[in-house]
């Protein structure tokens, strides 16, 4: 495969009210910390892939507020309308195509501005899901209780990934939530959706990422350690949540299969050595691990209890607090993407997983991973 | 994997109309899908993934992707993505599929833009577009920045709306041959758009576009996927967008400098110099009849102000040297996530010769353009050959 | 100029908005939207409406670099991707660039209802600026309208600190510019705009779900549709089975009571549920379809529901054309 890096990452703090900054503010943010570390003019970029959800933002055509930020006068913006690990891939597709030799990726996304349970209910379709009030965290608690009754997960093996991320997110100072949780924390807070607790659930946040995607050849202009794209893969699970299968992630597994194939990955955990999951709530962690191939089907509180995805074990899993700790809802894609590129450049500082070659990263569409995209980068030592 | 060239194999459409009553909205887009699918006679299963596109607030659903994506298009247990900006959707949804395909990421891919305006207004839906704070108290939905720019346009070049009446004298009637139109007017006449209600002056009624409520589907295939399913493709040659500034208002823009930069860019790409004579047809968007006279100049069909002169001469006539619009354009069909989507099919169909009574004769080269936002545009070039 | 008088329903509307041909009934499902937003104004935004109420002033923001002035004050000046931090005081007049009278009705998002038409419509360049702006202008005949004419400001007597202490701009003869005054932004308050979307949606039903809504209300019946390719009921009923993009066209009748497949037990409340919390979601398999239905059981202790459980559709009295018809289910 032609080889597209990622050479330069930027982030904002995350956290709940972001309420003196503009849409456009906030994307200049981002935009300006990327071009000054990397020592660039918007002239440098080519064109401009951006995510963000207009019923979140409010606003149709959400990418217009951010025009003057992301500097498009006479250049090509274009704007997935979903997570920000969508806009990634095609932002990479933009230079594998041969079209652009340099493509900014912006997303940003601000949970305080709407009201996110009106934001989600959107989501369901009006003739048969919408009347009953369905949102994120109904059907979250639906497809929990429904892998539990299969599997026999416990809510202690749960929480044990609640305790995991929030211990992790006070190495990154990013994070929105920096507090530390213990086990008695996660299960005596009380019930939302049964069987998930308040703490089993991510906070609401605000904030941006942005990255700089180059073509090979000019890579190592930008960066000493740019960060390869080595595997991708895609895949959408049924929409009504009637046919869909609520006790594994079969759309986040069949968009893995793809990647690792792409990839050249026939050993999941033993070839990669950190992973960004897209957590949305803690048993969804450990739903992913299975749908994966860390693990076998129904292993995933076993696989949590065995320590292999600390920060200690083998396969880190979320080394920066994952969405249990920051959930800025669009950008979080992009996010575990920009993560897994600090941890694959050594620039992780603290929550630096040491000599990390090849990294795992994920994103979600619609209601709990019904779109899945999953992403394996390697540094020059991983690919 | 190299870059690959990418071919439009296949083309769907729905009966564009003001109201569906007799589908819902996944049952309307499954239509153009099916076409689609069957003018080439693939199965949903040969498609690698879906690309599907709608303006969000027009009908309230968000994500509206996992819904459409899945019951009505081809996407189950396939890649599903949405890209939705404004007007421009449905260029921007043909230019992702190009990048999808040429990237060599998928061989095969399916792009839908699709539109139920009646459902929410299209109005309403396009003041939600704009700045909550300093445009929304104001603004009356596209048709009044549009007609602020047929104002400014007016009083700068002494256009008069007699001719700007004869771009919808033009459009509609082309319509008329045209059997996925919305309106198809083929006895309209001159006065009949000069009595028509002054809508927002200096617009009338007949000089804006409809709110049509419809979808269109184009399958896109490769070098190697395209000897396998036609020997009749049209080849995206070049894809250009240009943006802007984030308020409409920054620049007056009735000269639309956006369109000038993104199809110099793309005539670059292709090696045109002339456009009126190196290309054979063009399907512009144009949401006002004055909108047409102004971009035919900013696209270099004419220099600027020469709009109208263009026009008289017959140049962008059906029978002229670069006719303007065979399909009837926006001004007889607009369904919004699917509209600039249409003028890349019919820009496709041109190339194909498979235009029927719309046909152009030798059409080799075709130009899409597609248009919104804050006054963004996207231009497509189609050919019969891939660029060299 | 009385914006508040005029609004038409007549001609005018039945020209725009129905032009297809017939208008027989047609069986929609209604939805009215209405998201509450709480926009960030950002401090340039913030201090000029403090100006602007306060003291009857009109402010830019210019950029330090290119000396760009932009209206509306903004952050970023795109031109040089450099932040822009100062408001400059600016004159409230201006020169009219181009016109219009909007003529047709429209729902504003902001309030549901129509906004209130024939209103003037101008594009002008204030003294002193950059960019352009557009905003109301206190004319509806355009034969009184021509573009060089000079604007000023009008403000309100009683201000809210929002666009509307601005309610239009009239028309006036030329006067004399009055001098310019730079002004630093202050930390003042945070403040945001409440904004609404609200829209009041009619989804076309089409002919599957029209048939399922019309049996659950009329006669108390679930009915489900039949895969011609793979045998699958699917209940409740679309036209096309998504595993094998068929058309289903055998409708099938399904008992109104089933097993549980899961559930959740819900605490949260929010403004669209349908029953006050806490209750139960659940995925049933009624007894012959093979796609599970989601709905809702009135029961809200997890202790006494288990998958597998049976279950029984309870229909509303008086139905509304909704999925909640079937107003809940209730263990048998």
């Amino acid at each position: 495969m032609d080889k597209v890096a990622i050479v330069g990452i930027a982030q904002t703090k995350y956290e709940a009210d972001k309420i003196d900054q503009t849409y456009s503010e906030l994307v200049f943010e981002v935009v300006k910390k990327l071009m000054d570390g990397l020592g660039i003019t918007k002239d440098d970029i080519g064109s401009v892939v951006t995510s963000s959800n207009d019923f979140n933002d409010g606003r149709t055509i959400a990418d217009m507020a951010i025009q003057d930020a992301v500097g498009s006068i006479g250049k090509s913006e274009s704007r997935v309308s979903g997570d920000g690990a969508f806009a990634y891939i095609y932002g990479a597709m933009r230079i594998l195509s041969e079209y652009y030799d340099t493509v900014m990726v912006v997303s940003h996304c601000k949970c305080s501005e709407g009201d996110q349970y009106l934001i989600n209910n959107s989501i369901f379709d009006p003739f048969y899901q919408r009347a009953l009030g369905l949102d994120q965290i109904s059907a979250a608690g639906l497809m929990a209780n429904m892998y539990v009754n299969k599997y026999g997960i416990t809510e202690e093996q749960a929480a044990k990934v609640v305790l995991k991320n929030r211990k992790n997110a006070l190495n990154n100072p990013y994070a929105h939530l920096q507090e530390a949780v213990t086990i008695e924390d996660v299960l005596f807070s009380p019930m939302i959706a049964y069987p998930l607790k308040e703490l089993d659930l991510p906070p609401l946040s605000d904030g941006a990422v942005a990255m700089l995607l180059t073509k090979e050849e000019i890579a190592k202009k930008f960066t000493d350690s740019p960060v390869w794209l080595m595997g991708y893969g895609s895949c959408t699970d049924a929409y009504y949540l009637g046919h869909r299968t609520m006790t594994d992630l079969i759309g986040l597994e069949y968009a893995a299969k793809e990647a690792y194939k792409m990839a050249g990955i026939n050993d999941p955990i033993r070839e990669i050595d950190v992973a960004e999951v897209y957590d949305l709530f803690s048993y969804h962690e450990l739903m992913s691990y299975e749908a994966l191939g860390f693990c076998g089907k129904g292993e995933g509180g076993n696989f949590i209890e065995s320590g292999e995805t600390e920060m200690t074990g083998n396969t880190p899993v979320n080394p920066s607090g994952g969405v249990l700790s920051s959930n800025p809802t669009m950008a979080n894609g992009l996010i575990r993407v920009a993560e897994i590129a600090l941890q694959l450049m050594g620039k992780a500082n603290k929550r630096q997983i040491p000599n990390a070659k090849v990294g795992l990263a994920n994103g979600m569409n619609g209601i709990c991973s019904q779109g899945n995209c999953v992403l394996i980068f390697g540094n020059d030592g991983g690919v | 994997m190299a870059k690959h060239d990418v071919a439009i194999v296949g083309i769907g459409q729905t009966k564009h109309r003001s109201k569906r009553r007799d589908v819902n909205i996944p049952e309307m887009i499954y239509e153009a899908v099916k076409m689609a699918l069957d003018d080439v006679q693939l199965a949903p299963a040969d498609i690698d993934a879906v690309i599907i596109g709608n303006m969000d607030h027009f009908e309230g659903i968000n994500f509206s992707e996992m819904w459409c994506g899945i019951d009505a298009a081809p996407g189950y247990l396939k890649p599903v993505v949405k890209v939705a900006t404004g007007g421009t959707t449905g260029s921007s949804l043909a230019i992702c599929g190009y990048h999808n395909v040429a990237s060599g990421m998928y061989n095969k891919v399916l792009i839908v833009g699709w539109e139920k305006l009646q459902e929410g207004g299209a109005t309403t839906g396009i003041i939600t577009a704009f700045d909550p704070v300093w445009e929304r108290p104001s603004l009356a939905g596209a048709l009044g920045p549009l007609a602020l720019m047929a104002s400014m346009y007016q009083h700068k070049y002494g256009i008069t709306a007699e001719q700007a009446a004869r771009v919808t004298v033009k459009n509609r009637r082309n319509a008329a041959n045209n059997p996925f139109a919305h309106l198809k007017m083929p006895d309209l006449t001159v006065e009949d758009v000069m009595k028509s209600q002054t809508i927002s002056h200096p617009l009338r009624l007949h000089d804006c576009c409809p709110q049509s409520e419809g979808a269109c589907a184009v399958i896109y295939a490769n070098e190697e996927e395209t000897k396998n399913i036609t020997d009749n493709p049209a080849w995206i040659q070049a894809v250009e967008t240009a943006h802007y500034y984030t308020f409409g208002t920054d620049d007056a823009m009735y000269n639309l400098p956006t369109a000038t930069m993104a199809s110099k860019k793309a005539y670059k790409k292709v090696g045109i110099t002339d456009p009126v004579k190196d290309l054979d047809v063009a399907e512009i968007y144009e949401p006002t009849s004055w909108s047409e006279l102004a971009w035919t100049e900013a696209l270099g069909f004419c220099k600027f102000g020469e709009g109208g002169k263009l026009l008289d001469e017959g140049i962008t006539q059906m029978s002229g040297e670069l006719p303007v619009n065979p399909s009837g354009g926006v001004l007889s069909t607009n369904p919004i996530g699917a509209t600039a989507l249409i003028r890349v099919a019919e820009a496709a169909i041109q190339v194909m010769g498979r235009g029927d009574k719309r046909q152009i004769p030798d059409v080799e080269k075709s130009l899409a353009m597609g248009f919104g936002g804050s006054l963004w545009t996207e231009i497509l070039i189609l050919g019969k050959e891939p660029l060299r | 100029m009385d914006r508040n008088s005029n609004i038409r329903k007549g001609t005018l509307e039945v020209i725009i908005m129905s032009r297809g041909k017939d208008k027989e009934k047609v069986f929609q499902i209604k939805w009215k939207t209405d998201l509450p937003y709480r926009y960030s104004m950002g401090k340039l935004s913030v201090q000029f409406f403090k100006e602007l109420k306060e003291n009857k002033k009109l402010h830019g923001s210019k950029c330090p670099k290119c000396g760009k002035v932009y209206f509306p004050p903004r952050a970023v000046c795109a031109d040089c991707m450099v932040e822009m931090t100062r408001l400059i005081e600016l004159y409230d007049t201006g020169t009219l660039v181009g016109f219009t009278v909007v003529n047709y009705p429209f729902v504003d998002p902001q309030t549901g209802g129509l906004r209130p038409f024939p209103y003037g419509y101008g594009l002008f360049k204030l003294d002193g600026v950059d960019t352009y702006t557009m905003h109301f202008i206190d004319e509806v005949d355009p034969a009184k309208l021509r573009v060089g004419m000079r604007v000023k400001a009008v403000f309100k007597e009683e201000r809210e600190g929002n666009l509307g202490d601005i309610p239009y701009y009239e028309i006036i003869k030329e006067e004399p510019k009055p001098k310019k005054v730079e002004k630093m932004v202050e930390n003042i308050e945070e403040k945001v705009f409440r904004g609404r979307i609200k829209v009041p949606y009619k989804h076309v039903a089409g002919a599957y779900v029209e048939r399922f809504i019309t049996e659950i209300g009329k006669n108390n019946k679930i009915m489900g549709v039949k895969c011609p390719k793979c045998g699958k009921v699917y209940v409740p009923p679309k036209m096309i089975c998504f595993n094998c993009f068929e058309k289903m066209d055998e409708w099938v009748e399904v008992s109104n009571q089933g097993s549980v497949k899961g559930f959740t037990v819900v605490t949260h409340s929010t403004p669209v549920m349908p029953l006050d919390p806490p209750f139960a979601y659940a995925l049933i398999t009624l007894d012959g379809s093979n796609t599970e239905i989601v709905h809702i059981i009135k029961e809200s202790d997890p202790k006494k529901l288990k998958p597998g459980m049976r279950v029984e559709a309870v229909f509303k009295d008086k139905p509304r054309k909704r999925i909640t018809d079937i107003e809940y289910f209730r263990p048998i």
